[in-house]
């Protein structure tokens, strides 16, 4: 089987390249090509949703072919961040700018990588300190969720890329994905993929006994700095889009639905903005 | 009583376990203690896990009022000072009459809630 990734592998193309992880994880062929050679953009949601599907060809014991980019850009690029490493591919290492934080795959919380993305991106960019909290949380609850709650076997991927302006962050786990986990307890209020993101990010859902606060945080964070999020499970796609004056709420469905969970974040960098919106008189501490 | 959030948790990154480690404390000690002094050692914290699970629990439980009495914060970053003062408000918010028997329960039969 042979898979032709498209030029930018990316949120907005997340129905063909979600497609492609799936019906890789799912076929029976015991080989699989994965054709990069026209590929000359990935933001951190298609290395990490690469990344994530290779390995998982890999542990199923099928033989993974890889044609890397034609464009010298991309494939150092990816040389740089360690996916060819990750791999064990034999392409040369490259050195790229610091702006960019190596793709890692985590079997727990790692704390010393949220400080590791969050020093990089403030050398990078300079961040202010609401916006190092606020990433430094973010960060932070993505990965509980990823723990918590997707029951992944082989953990979560994480990758990260500050720009000009704007830090990518993408977290994917091949776990069991939101609907699975949530419509046990809440089977009342969801019928679909879609339906059991948006009830994700609402206060106190959990499947916890106490808890459910995480996502609901990072989406004010998102909506306060007029940024992105997405988030993608099963068939389902919501994107929170902030960027605009008009506040955008767009559902996708997938042709394929997609076993796992990622989290992809678009954030301004801002110089001022803390990210919290309580009532001041309303202060408790 | 003086709770040190870095010597408690052993180390410079918390985790909601740790969250529960420091509810389970403030619960046992609470109608016996005037004021917890929780100092945070200007270690950024930025978890809502943690300090949901450690002090947003307490605010199902309790009126902002006594929490107010009994809980001193030093040493705490901006940030997390606003993010626990969020969590504590969304967590008043949600406080029922049933919330408030199920702490009561919970009190009478062991259970660290709050």
């Amino acid at each position: 089987m042979v898979l032709k990734y498209p030029s930018h592998i990316v949120v907005a193309t997340s129905n063909r390249v979600l497609s492609y992880s799936q019906t890789a994880r799912q076929t029976q062929d015991d080989k699989i090509i994965f054709d990069l050679s026209k590929t000359h953009f990935l933001t951190p949601f298609g290395i990490v949703l690469l990344a994530g599907t290779i390995s998982e060809c890999l542990s199923q014991n099928k033989k993974v072919q890889y044609g890397p980019p034609e464009n010298e850009e991309t494939k150092n690029f990816l040389s740089g961040i360690g996916f060819h490493e990750f791999f064990h591919l034999p392409l040369k290492k490259q050195k790229i700018e610091n702006s960019h934080v190596q793709l890692r795959r985590l079997t727990s919380i790692d704390y010393l990588l949220t400080q590791q993305i969050v020093e990089v991106f403030d050398n990078a960019i300079t961040m202010s300190e609401g916006l190092q909290g606020s990433l430094t949380m973010a960060i932070n609850e993505i990965m509980t969720n990823a723990f918590d709650h997707s029951e992944s076997e082989k953990g979560c991927y994480v990758c990260a890329q500050a720009y000009t302006n704007l830090i990518r962050l993408c977290v994917a786990d091949f776990g069991v994905g939101l609907y699975a986990k949530l419509s046990p307890k809440y089977s009342d209020q969801i019928q679909d993929s879609y339906g059991a993101i948006k009830l994700a990010i609402k206060d106190g859902v959990t499947t916890r006994e106490f808890g459910g606060l995480g996502l609901g945080w990072i989406k004010r964070l998102i909506k306060v700095n007029g940024g992105q999020m997405s988030i993608l499970s099963g068939d389902g796609k919501a994107v929170w889009d902030f960027r605009g004056s008009r506040t955008r709420l767009k559902k996708q469905t997938m042709s394929l639905p997609f076993t796992g969970t990622i989290i992809n974040l678009e954030i301004n960098k801002d110089k001022e903005t803390l990210y919290f919106l309580i009532d001041q008189e309303g202060q408790i501490f | 009583m003086k709770i040190d959030i870095q010597n408690v948790c052993d180390k410079k990154m918390v985790t909601r376990e740790d969250g529960q480690i420091i509810n389970r404390i403030l619960t046992e000690h609470w109608d016996k203690t005037r004021k917890f002094h929780i100092d945070f050692g200007n270690l950024l914290i930025a978890s809502v896990s943690f300090i949901d699970e450690a002090f947003g629990k307490l605010a199902m439980c309790h009126t902002s009022e006594d929490l107010k009495q009994k809980l001193v914060f030093q040493n705490m970053v901006p940030y997390d000072r606003r993010l626990l003062n969020d969590i504590l408000i969304s967590r008043l918010r949600q406080q029922t009459l049933e919330t408030r028997n199920a702490c009561r329960e919970a009190k009478k039969n062991g259970i660290a809630t709050a």
